[in-house]
């Protein structure tokens, strides 16, 4: 933590090699979060790219008590925000699309009631049924989502991320939550029918 | 204290952040709360869904991609190199430039109204309005221009217009007297 303050000084004083190890040192975690929130590896380059350049511009700005991760996380979000708006392909989940592979996934999950029915088989199947349950979502409600699951940050870390008090991440977080679970009983109607 | 209140504490229970007495305090509740455990619930199954939808191995940045950031970034440099100051220079030129246009305007303002009025001292005897009003046929046309001044600061006017014909009016006040 402490070199990481050394080294975002040193950026802010201009110094360009300091910015370029600060790349290497993000650069994996940037790929990662830009790919689980726009699911289009061809793009996650340019964006990363756009991010980096949006992060050294921005910089100056940072105060060395605040956290960084929260700041690099914020111009992430912002920039696959921006794309995904671009975009806007969002598509809607219609009942003719489901797989037998989906059906099987959505009715294993309607037995998961018990926290420890959490751990499930990460069969590939499963994966592309998560994945078009999650796609049927609003961007900001899947980037909530993925922050909140996958990246596993604290109520805390994404209040600061997106700038807002924790009740409102949990507001948030609560009206996603139950997004995916009409998109879910929909998907589960359509199936029995 | 009412179940909306546990509800709020429930994504914190799940990620472990609350302290010890309040997680007891959320076990608690949801022994006995079914829309609370409800919640709960909800909370686990999207979870699953969403970890469930992780993509795995996505692209991984190549070698020379924190050399291409840096490279794209000493283009941007060089551009602002030569758009940036003039940038800054517009940016300074514009308070220049309203004042310059408030000054014009005050000028248009001055040279446009009736420049008669302008050299008059501030209080006057109204009662020269009769005498102008007295004037010659003639001079009709000329009331009419000066109606307008007049309508705004009539002692001003009438000062400015006496001034102006002083001799003729001293001249047709001599030929009136016997």
């Amino acid at each position: 933590m402490k070199s990481e303050v050394v080294l975002i000084r040193r950026c802010q004083d201009g110094d360009s090699a300091a910015f370029e190890q600060l790349i290497h040192r993000f650069e994996r975690r940037v790929f990662g979060l830009i790919y689980q929130i726009i699911r289009s590896p061809n793009e996650v380059d340019d964006i990363a790219q756009e991010i980096f350049i949006k992060l050294y511009l921005s910089l100056p700005q940072f105060r060395l008590d605040a956290s960084f991760d929260a700041w690099l996380y914020r111009i992430v979000v912002n920039q696959c925000y921006d794309f995904l708006r671009k975009r806007k392909r969002t598509p809607q989940l219609s009942e003719a699309d489901l797989s037998e592979d989906e059906a099987r996934y959505i009715e294993s999950l309607a037995s998961v009631t018990q926290p420890q029915a959490a751990e499930m088989d990460r069969e590939l199947e499963v994966r592309d049924a998560a994945q078009n349950l999650l796609r049927a979502l609003p961007p900001k409600d899947r980037m909530l989502l993925i922050l909140k699951e996958v990246d596993e940050l604290t109520i805390e870390e994404l209040s600061a991320i997106f700038k807002t008090t924790k009740s409102a991440i949990k507001l948030r977080l609560f009206r996603a939550r139950n997004r995916l679970k009409s998109v879910y009983l929909r998907k589960r109607r359509a199936i029995r029918k | 204290m009412r179940r909306r209140h546990w509800k709020h504490w429930i994504e914190e229970y799940v990620e472990r952040s609350l302290p010890e007495e309040r997680t007891r305090h959320v076990e608690e509740h949801l022994s006995v709360c079914t829309e609370c455990r409800e919640y709960l619930h909800l909370i686990l199954r999207t979870r699953t869904i969403v970890r469930d939808a992780r993509l795995e191995g996505g692209p991984v940045p190549t070698a020379g991609f924190a050399r291409r950031v840096m490279d794209k970034l000493e283009q941007q440099r060089e551009s602002n190199l030569f758009w940036r100051p003039l940038g800054t220079m517009a940016m300074k030129a514009v308070p220049i430039m309203a004042a310059a246009a408030l000054l014009l305007a005050i000028l248009a303002y001055r040279e446009w109204t009736p420049q008669a009025v302008a050299e008059v001292p501030p209080s006057v005897d109204t009662g020269f309005l009769e005498i102008y009003l007295d004037l010659p046929a003639g001079w009709g046309r000329e009331a009419a221009v000066f109606s307008e001044a007049i309508s705004q600061d009539q002692d001003r006017a009438v000062e400015s217009l006496i001034q102006d014909r002083a001799p003729e009016l001293k001249a047709g006040e001599e030929g009136k007297q016997p």
